[in-house]
């Protein structure tokens, strides 16, 4: 599956798992992981049709949020996976064939409260991409 | 045949066949995953006819021929097969309109055509590769259009 697989890439560059680990995970991170760590999802897939049907590519818009307790650790983290090389990735990955994938956006800052009234926070980094891929086609 | 219930309906599910082409042509037709067929607008020259006794309008009748019409096809782009070179036969090619609810038979356009243009696709990160292509009817079979059933 296409998260997994990005996943798994992700995780086999070194400038990304000497950050991370292997804390990038689908969805969302279990409570209490040390950080900094990722999780990942897909929030829209669009798919390719000619006439006939589906023409065999789809569109997926992939968020990555990275987690740290600083500013600096969770950008340091979304760099890491920004100029990993995901963005020249074209071919077999895992069980996906990827077409392009384009950065669309990030890093895009936020901050979430661990412990209501008190100033721990963690710190998110956002980035977005885009993802062409190659579907079943009719 | 009772007309469809369905009155209005998308251009989803048409296909497009053709038969006798040239046989450099015939894998790239066959493969060719269609997107839009656009046809243009069909016209008479028209004929002034006005005389002396013609009042508030001037009168005209319609000419005799019509040019075959030349459509437009979008198509994403394999590069698993040459594209044919222009003016190159393409035999009869056969529009089949998507199938109706209660209809027994599709509509259909055919008639004998030829490549008169093609524009390879753009490259560009991000974008779908298409090529155009302008089929051209020769105007010697066709186009005729059969209706549904």
């Amino acid at each position: 599956m296409l998260i997994e697989d990005l996943r798994d890439y992700l995780l086999a560059r070194p400038a990304v798992s000497a950050l991370v680990g292997d804390r990038i995970v689908p969805d969302a991170l279990p409570q209490g992981s040390p950080l900094p760590g990722c999780d990942i999802e897909i929030v829209n897939t669009r798919h390719e049709h000619y006439i006939r049907g589906l023409a065999g590519m789809a569109i997926s818009d992939v968020v990555i949020d990275c987690y740290g307790v600083t500013r600096a650790s969770a950008h340091e983290t979304a760099k890491s996976i920004m100029f990993s090389g995901v963005t020249t990735l074209r071919g077999v990955v895992g069980g996906t064939t990827i077409s392009g994938i384009r950065l669309n956006g990030g890093p895009s800052d936020a901050v979430e409260e661990v412990d209501p009234g008190t100033d721990d926070r963690r710190f998110v980094s956002t980035i977005f991409l885009e993802v062409h891929w190659a579907e079943q086609c009719d | 045949m009772a007309r469809s219930t369905i009155c209005a309906d998308t251009g989803n599910l048409a296909s497009v066949a053709f038969v006798g082409a040239d046989a450099a042509a015939q894998d790239f037709l066959d493969a060719l995953k269609i997107k839009r067929i656009e046809f243009p607008e069909e016209s008479l020259e028209r004929i002034e006819c006005s005389h002396l006794g013609t009042t508030v309008h001037r009168s005209y009748i319609p000419s005799d021929l019509t040019d075959p019409p030349q459509m437009s096809i979008v198509a994403n782009f394999d590069t698993f097969d040459v594209p044919p070179d222009v003016g190159m036969d393409l035999g009869t090619m056969t529009i089949t309109f998507p199938q109706r609810p209660g209809e027994t038979t599709p509509a259909t356009l055919s008639g004998t055509v030829y490549l008169g243009a093609k524009t390879m696709p753009t490259i560009a990160n991000g974008e779908i590769m298409e090529i155009n292509l302008r089929i051209d009817f020769d105007g010697v079979t066709g186009p005729t259009f059969t209706a549904s059933t």
